[in-house]
């Protein structure tokens, strides 16, 4: 199924095949990301959502098919200048334990070539609440206040285009409500995301369109306000065997 | 250039990490002390002043600095693994051999940093003149840990995205040494024996050259290491 | 399996006449003391041995840059052939070095320069099963395997000169010991080469045709529970 929008897209994937040995996690997937953007991507678990979103990130080199970013593929020759334009959050912070957090963003903003590294890592220190924290070392951080720091790396470079993946893992309910308010300024600004999400009726509340990913394809989507949470759940989330229906929740 | 300045900025980082916590230069400073005791007793005094130093040192100093070296290549890809920062690295808009090239800075300057150690330890327990053949043993020192470094980061890299391919590291890489425990041996027992450093000219320039060949080929092949 | 066949013939075939030149045609070697040397006949099996380790080098590098470019399975199935025929060929020159040598030269294992460098390479091979037991997944081991044979490359050219300059002392044991005045050792060394070179084509093509086998069998016990034919990677 493709859901390509009218207009073009700044992040898309093309009939993107990934296999990991015998086994095969995306078998074909066409997504469009465009600018202004938000898209919520839903499945059980080992649909293959997390290979999705590497793949769109450059982490992970598909098999078949294209990542394109403003329709330059990513891994062609100007991939390097290509990755300048995108931000991710994973399951783990990307974060180094022993360096503090300005430490840890002044490195990142060098990789990025940002002017002023010291500055804007204290900017958005600022931002994600973690100013009184700046010196100490991130190994001390709690689960919350890592994944804050790990969502201010992704801000750092001012990408056009975000992926996250479970991006409100470890946050209190004051900070997932920052993040929200940080990512529909991201949208107006027109910057795309994606957003992976177990919080169904949250990511919806949040995103311009759906998608859901099962068995390594799209399996279903469209605008957010055509569905909601219960239905997708009924629908896309059977149980297991020898398992009662769960919420994926 | 962009690639040298991402690669000057993980070396440095690299460094900051290693120096500011001091559990990998400890450790492999420890094992290389480990290292040469062990050799000393195996040998015995007798069989230590039969043998000399010129024959003893080269021989004794090259398998400590490998050995310890190995911990050191580790624990180089080790920092990224914890929360997954090597993708964050992968990310950033310079090609991925800068990763590779600044590793192999901070792994160079680890060893030669190790060495400034184990050299020392090995004049005062193998008994040879240090200050008498320091320039020229220096210089030796500095070519062959070039090599060693590149081997090591590159293999280092290699064995890191495996599950529990640390094991691994060694059997990998002492057969690529070879050429340079080889010319390591003959250059560091020549200088040990006061010759002059012009008369290891064609080693000098053998471990430079394999030096330079391993560290091209970690440059063209690296992205596939870290690819997934 | 009929290309399979095809290849079996003359190895088959040339296997029993080379068995039938070493041990009835050739000339008997004779010793330094002038008695006659039946070891000496290892020569036509451990000298072949020898080339095929470096034809196996050359197809493992072939194939590696053959998986790295195109990413087609068949050219990894290749070089895990070439590797273990490889290996196999170089245990053999290890094993029949010694025994050729304790008779010749009093001593099993002499240090000589191409001995070394077998050695080495012996290394070189199992470091390379090694990397493809410990990875993740068959894609995994194939690009690391790919990566570490073409970097051992030119570190093979690099130990062999070193191995050289190292070397010495020792009497390094010529090719062709007596000048070819009885041209039959010249024919006999030739059968066997030739023989050798047939079984090796057959016993890469083999191997590589189990281990397509055995990615089928992997593929479909990890889809057993999907039906869905595997789309993943490049057949």
């Amino acid at each position: 199924m493709n859901f390509a929008p009218a207009m073009a897209a700044l992040l898309e994937a093309q009939a993107l095949r990934k296999a990991f040995g015998p086994v095969s996690a995306l078998r074909g997937v066409d997504l469009a990301l465009s600018p202004g953007e938000t898209v919520a991507l839903f499945g059980p678990n080992g649909a293959g959502k997390t290979t999705l979103v590497r793949c769109l990130a450059a982490l992970c080199r598909p098999d078949g098919g294209k990542v394109l970013v403003g329709g330059e593929d990513l891994s062609g020759p100007s991939g390097a200048r290509l990755r300048a334009r995108i931000g991710f959050v994973g399951h783990q912070t990307l974060l180094y334990d022993s360096m503090s957090a300005r430490e840890n963003l002044v490195f990142y903003a060098g990789l990025y070539g940002l002017r002023s590294p010291g500055q804007r890592a204290m900017a958005l220190l600022e931002e994600f609440g973690l100013a009184h924290r700046a010196h100490d070392a991130v190994r001390g951080f709690s689960r919350g206040m890592q994944q804050r720091l790990s969502l201010a790396r992704a801000f750092l470079h001012e990408p056009e285009a975000l992926l996250l993946d479970e991006p409100a893992t470890g946050l209190d309910p004051s900070a997932a409500a920052l993040l929200d308010a940080r990512l529909v300024r991201f949208r107006q600004s027109g910057g795309a995301c994606l957003v992976v999400s177990h919080d169904i009726a949250g990511a919806l509340a949040l995103a311009d369109r759906y998608a859901v990913l099962r068995g390594g394809r799209i399996a279903a989507g469209g605008p957010a306000r055509d569905t909601d949470a219960a239905r997708l759940r009924a629908e896309h989330y059977p149980p297991r065997r020898g398992e009662a229906a769960a919420a994926p929740c | 250039m962009l690639t040298l300045r991402t690669a000057w900025l993980i070396a440095r980082k690299d460094l900051r990490q290693e120096l500011r916590s001091w559990h990998s230069l400890a450790t492999m400073a420890s094992l290389a002390l480990a290292i040469q005791f062990s050799f000393a007793f195996t040998l015995g005094t007798a069989g230590m002043a039969r043998l000399g130093a010129e024959k003893l040192v080269p021989s004794v100093l090259w398998i400590t600095l490998v050995f310890a070296a190995l911990v050191g290549f580790r624990n180089s890809y080790l920092l990224e693994s914890e929360r997954d920062a090597l993708s964050g690295l992968r990310m950033a808009p310079a090609d991925r051999s800068a990763i590779f090239l600044g590793k192999l800075g901070a792994n160079f300057a680890a060893v030669m940093i190790l060495e400034a150690a184990v050299v020392p330890l090995a004049a005062l327990f193998f008994g040879f003149d240090l200050p008498a053949v320091w320039g020229p043993l220096a210089v030796v020192l500095a070519v062959h840990t070039f090599g060693l470094a590149a081997t090591g980061t590159l293999l280092g890299g290699l064995v890191n995205r495996m599950h529990r391919g640390e094991s691994l590291l060694a059997i990998l890489l002492l057969p690529l040494l070879v050429p340079l425990l080889i010319s390591a041996g003959r250059s560091t027992g020549a200088v040990l024996a006061g010759r002059p450093l012009a008369e290891v000219r064609f080693w000098i320039v053998f471990a430079g050259a394999f030096g330079a060949v391993l560290a091209s080929a970690a440059v063209l092949f690296f992205e596939y290491l870290l690819e997934e | 399996m009929r290309g399979l066949a095809l290849l079996f013939a003359p190895a088959a075939v040339l296997i029993p006449v080379a068995l039938w030149a070493v041990f009835r045609y050739v000339p008997t070697a004779l010793a330094a003391n002038g008695q006659p040397n039946p070891v000496q006949r290892i020569f036509y099996f451990h000298v072949p041995s020898a080339m095929m380790t470096f034809l196996s080098v050359g197809i493992v590098a072939v194939a590696a840059v053959g998986y790295l470019v195109t990413r087609r399975r068949v050219w990894d199935r290749v070089a895990l052939a070439g590797t273990e025929v490889g290996l196999l060929f170089c245990t053999i020159v290890l094993v029949t070095g010694p025994i050729w040598a304790k008779p010749e030269w009093g001593r099993a294992w002499t240090w000589e320069p191409r001995l070394n460098f077998t050695a080495v390479l012996w290394l070189m091979f199992l470091g390379s099963m090694l990397v493809r037991s410990f990875s993740d997944n068959r894609d995994q081991a194939a690009r690391f395997c790919a990566v570490l044979s073409l970097v051992s490359v030119p570190v093979v050219v690099l130990v062999y000169k070193s191995v050289e300059l190292w070397g010495g002392v020792h009497p390094e044991p010529k090719l062709f010991r007596e000048p070819a005045h009885d041209p039959r050792i010249l024919t006999g060394f030739l059968i066997c080469l030739v023989a050798f070179t047939a079984l090796t084509g057959w016993l890469v093509a083999a191997r590589s045709r189990v281990a397509r086998l055995e990615e089928r069998i992997e593929n479909l016990l990890a889809n057993s529970d999907s039906m869905e034919p595997v789309q993943g990677g490049r057949e």
